[in-house]
């Protein structure tokens, strides 16, 4: 068993796949799309590029041609430096320093891919003395439906992502049923002054089109038009809008219910208030010195008092807070908005590169002491003869 | 005795020396101003408003301050000093101007031409920046430099004598105690407009058909002095300092007057500003040095000690010495030398090549801490800084190559490389102030100390080993593969390229750690990020070529010379990427500057590298 074993290890596919040559080759196609998907960025936007070269398998070239993706390169190099670790650990002379490097790398790229799969991002803006324990997604949207009545709502909302038209979205117990119509992921919406809209609607859009996708994916607007029945209700087509400022309301025995599409929400484990924003620039000039937010936390029973600044995050149970962006009204209301950050590889990376330095470092006491022994050889005989 | 007096008179009215036509300005070269959000010396501001303009530091042999001295105080005898630079030929014609050769021109020569290019920046400035015309933009640079210029004429007229304040009445003049004399300047009348307030207050009961010779020329004098007010605001240069809820606010003289001159200071230092130009004008040097010093030591005692006013005398000496200039020229005569120490092999001339790499040194990490200590920051904030930086450290690498092959190698490599970067370097100095504040993200120098610092040094790295990759494929068209020479070549790139791809990766790391500890990612493709990628890639691939067997000696020599059109991307050309960088005509300059040295680089291997003599 184990000798069949060493024996397909050793077979020259298998060996081909952990070789030095077809790392050079992962590595200059990485280097191809690194280069390329950095040049498309300046036409399409950071998320396109992302989506179109480093997350994904392929890269279609002129729409036929494949070529290999982020994803692809990636994970067959993690293949290719497994393989040529596992070689050298057992059949090698160990080289501690050189492993050491290569195992901080394969460590770095399982790190990128948990990331990849297990990451969110979202924000959360807020003015200055509001309070919010959800934060937003920056381009997923979802259906939500919740009772107009109370402090509290509970809220049930169904994600948009890959809805076709025709898919139905029940929203138990919530005796509110929903046909999908349109939806477009990103779109524009146009109100008629004279006709009044055919749809339901909030604010009165009669037609909506869709629009290509934005540069930046945080401008797109969902919108659509879905078919919407109660108990009470004949089905009727109802208009929503990404940016509705209110949400539709529908009547449901003696309760109101409400129903919005909007950036979908995360619940987070704490309450965030922004107590104060602040802002300094260089003097007599525009340019910001400096930014930051005094906000106060409640969680876990304790409330306290702390600012997040640039460079500064507040973390709390692997959620972090960055200090992102601010809006200012004329009349001096300010809002601030921090990226909500949630990976559990957060730390992978980090010792990855602790591993690699290491490495370096033992490979360099190694490359020194080996130098000096092959001086001293080469030294002592000329000694002897002298 | 009498007679001894007069002549050691005379013998003091012979040692003054003839009186200049203008005096020198030296003495107000440290005054405080604000700009761009730093307090600098006036003769920061001086240079900096003159490479805006003209983009040279010098007018016609004349230094900055002397020209920016002239334009304040006496304007119309700047007007026809040619001193704005036009990039692009199109717009002086657009101006009907015939450009001929030149690049630069005159404000008396665009003067007609002034409400053309009011018209056409108009509607340059509704088109949307990335859509802009190369000549759009230079309109708009050209309009915008012709606004300042403009305003810097205003920024004293209130010193000067002007027509509107010659008075006619005996009787106002003594009334507002002005001696008597021809004209007055704005600041004459401002200063003692509160003695018109009885005169006015008088007139205004009776009907204006009614008043006297002396009522009209008061009521003439004050709506004079309110339009002046309103039409000077917002009047650059701010270099008087104002208290106020616990801030330091600094405005400029005119803001100063439209706030009414409310502390005796305030007042005295806007008549000591008044005194010096008139001795300026008037060529009254030492006059003219005692009001700017007045002047200097008022405002100094009342200025917050902060981190500009404390560094204003080392800017001054920073400017003043121009160490890297030095530096240039010391890298330059080594790199000569180490090239005749090439050739001839003889053993004074290396290690005076040696000698003198060393000694350039000197100047150009003196200047590099000298700036670090005038911002308080790495020496890494801007383009400009981090070419240096990359120059210096591919000079102390070069040192180091030196100490181990003592083949000149080192030197050459040192001397070029340093006289090289220090020459890109300067095309830099021209896009604004290099001693300039950071945006918010970077403020941290910790991070700048840190990734930055290390990723140029992994930069360093790779030019290094690139330049050290030049010399082989020139020495491998006469040398066979296997000469000594050309062995120890490939061993310092070998050496070289190990050093900058250990940095570059380090450095990367950092930026990711930055950036998770400032953005919440570690990682996100973006073009800073991918060019140090690129960079990291490169040099893994080499090596593993290398390692492989795919490559030889002569192939990481090529390959170290083409990674040097990466660390270009990664440096410069991912800036070039975010389109709309600030740097106006400049930037395409600067694109066509990177193409062009890409196109050398690979005209370079494809001349040499196939040519190899092959092993004996």
């Amino acid at each position: 068993m184990t000798e069949k074993l060493v024996k397909w290890w050793g077979s020259s596919p298998v060996q081909w796949m952990f070789s030095i040559p077809l790392t050079v080759v992962l590595l200059l196609v990485l280097m191809i799309l690194t280069f390329w998907g950095t040049l498309y960025q300046v036409e399409h936007g950071l998320f396109a590029a992302q989506e179109k070269f480093f997350t994904s398998w392929w890269v279609w070239v002129l729409g036929v041609i494949p070529f290999p993706g982020g994803k692809l390169v990636l994970g067959i190099l993690t293949l290719n430096l497994l393989g040529y670790m596992i070689n050298m650990l057992v059949f090698q002379p160990l080289r501690p320093g050189i492993l050491m490097i290569h195992a901080g790398l394969l460590i770095m790229l399982i790190g990128g891919a948990i990331t990849h799969y297990y990451g969110e991002e979202s924000y959360l803006s807020l003015w200055e003395g509001e309070s919010s324990n959800v934060a937003n997604s920056y381009y997923e949207w979802e259906v939500a439906v919740w009772k107009r009545d109370g402090m509290v709502r509970e809220v049930h909302a169904i994600d948009t992502k890959n809805l076709q038209p025709g898919d139905v979205l029940e929203f138990t117990p919530v005796p509110i049923r929903v046909q999908v119509e349109r939806y477009h992921g990103n779109a524009r919406a146009y109100q008629s002054r004279t006709e009044p809209s055919p749809y339901l609607s909030s604010f009165n859009i009669s037609r909506i089109e869709a629009a290509p996708p934005e540069k930046e994916p945080s401008q797109n607007t969902a919108s659509g038009v879905f078919l919407v029945s109660s108990p009470d209700m004949e089905p009727k087509q109802v208009l929503l809008f990404g940016d509705d400022t209110a949400p539709l309301v529908i009547p449901v025995g003696d309760d109101e219910y409400a129903i919005g599409l909007r950036h979908k929400r995360r619940p987070l484990p704490l309450m965030i208030t922004l107590l104060d924003f602040r802002k300094e620039l260089h003097p007599g000039t525009q340019t910001p010195r400096s930014f930051s937010s005094l906000v106060e936390v409640q969680a876990d029973g304790i409330t306290r008092q702390l600012t997040i600044s640039m460079n500064k995050p507040l973390r709390h149970r692997g959620y972090t807070f960055y200090q992102q962006s601010y809006r200012e009204t004329p009349e001096g209301g300010e809002s601030s908005t921090f990226a909500v950050t949630h990976n559990i590889g957060r730390l992978l990376p980090y010792v990855s590169t602790g591993i690699v330095v290491l490495g370096m470092i033992v490979h360099f006491i190694v490359m020194l002491t080996k130098h000096a022994r092959r001086r001293l050889r080469t030294v002592a005989p000329a000694e002897v003869a002298s | 005795m009498r007679r001894v007096g007069w002549m050691l008179v005379a013998i003091g009215l012979a040692l003054i020396p003839a009186r200049a036509q203008t005096p020198s300005v030296e003495s107000m070269a440290g005054l405080p101003v604000l700009e761009g959000g730093r307090i600098m010396p006036l003769d920061s501001f001086a240079r900096l408003k003159l490479l805006q303009f003209s983009g040279k530091s010098t007018l016609e042999g004349e230094p900055a301050l002397a020209w920016l001295a002239r334009l304040l105080f006496v304007p119309e005898t700047v007007e026809a000093s040619r001193v704005f630079l036009i990039n692009h030929p199109e717009v002086p014609e657009a101006l009907g101007i015939n450009p001929g050769d030149r690049r630069r021109f005159s404000f008396a020569e665009l003067h007609t031409g002034l409400h053309k290019i009011h018209q056409m920046a108009v509607a340059a400035y509704e088109i949307a920046d990335d859509d802009r015309s190369p000549v759009e933009k230079e309109i708009l640079r050209l309009y915008h430099n012709l606004q300042q210029y403009a305003e810097l004429v205003q920024a004293f007229q209130f010193t000067i004598d002007h027509r509107d304040f010659q008075i006619g009445s005996d009787e106002v003049n003594q009334m507002l105690g002005l001696p008597p004399a021809d004209g007055y300047s704005f600041l004459d009348v401002f200063l003692r407009a509160s003695r018109m307030s009885d005169t006015l207050s008088r007139i205004e009961a009776k009907d204006s058909a009614d008043w006297t010779e002396a009522e009209r020329e008061v009521f003439r004098l004050s709506s004079l002095l309110f339009q002046w007010s309103r039409h000077h605001r917002a009047l650059p240069i701010p270099m008087i300092p104002l208290h106020g809820h616990g801030n330091e606010d600094w405005v400029s003289p005119w803001d100063i007057l439209a706030m009414g001159l409310a502390t005796p200071e305030l007042r005295q230092e806007v008549s000591l500003l008044q005194d010096a130009v008139r001795h300026y004008r008037a060529g009254r040097q030492l006059e003219f040095d005692l009001a700017v010093h007045s002047f200097e030591r008022s405002v100094l005692k009342r200025a917050h000690p902060g981190r500009g006013i404390r560094h204003l005398g080392m800017e001054l000496n920073y400017n003043r010495l121009d160490l890297f200039y030095r530096a240039k020229i010391i890298y330059g005569l080594a790199f000569l030398l180490g090239l005749i120490g090439i050739m001839t092999e003889w053993k004074g001339v290396r290690w005076a090549a040696v000698g003198l790499t060393a000694l350039a040194v000197v100047p150009h990490a003196v200047g590099m801490v000298w700036r670090m200590m005038i911002m308080g920051r790495p020496p890494m904030t801007n383009l400009y800084a981090t070419f240096v930086f990359v120059a210096f450290v591919v000079v102390l690498l070069g040192l180091i190559v030196e100490w181990f092959q003592r083949n000149n190698l080192g030197s050459v490599m040192a001397g070029f490389s340093g006289l090289a970067l220090l020459m890109i370097a300067d095309r830099f100095s021209t896009q604004g102030d290099t001693l300039g504040v950071v945006v918010a993200v970077l403020d941290s120098n910790f991070w700048l100390a840190t990734h930055v610092v290390t990723i140029t040094i992994g930069y360093a790295g790779c030019v290094a080993a690139g330049v050290a990759g030049h010399v082989y494929l020139l020495q491998a068209l006469f040398k066979p593969e296997g000469h000594p020479a050309l062995r120890s070549t490939s061993k310092a790139i070998y050496g070289l390229l190990a050093f900058g791809l250990i940095f570059s990766f380090l450095g990367t790391m950092l930026g990711g750690v930055w950036a998770d500890q400032s953005w919440g990612r570690f990682w996100g493709w973006d073009p800073k990020e991918n060019g140090a990628l690129l960079i990291v890639l490169w040099c893994a691939v080499l090596f593993h070529a290398r390692l492989g067997g795919m490559i030889g000696p002569r192939g990481m020599a090529a390959g170290s010379v083409l990674g040097v059109i990466i660390v270009i991307f990664a440096w410069l050309g991912v800036n070039l990427l975010g389109v709309g960088l600030h740097s106006y005509g400049f930037t395409s300059g600067l694109a066509l500057g990177m193409w062009i040295s890409i196109g050398i680089e690979v005209l370079f291997v494809a001349l040499t590298a196939p040519f190899a003599r092959r092993a004996a």
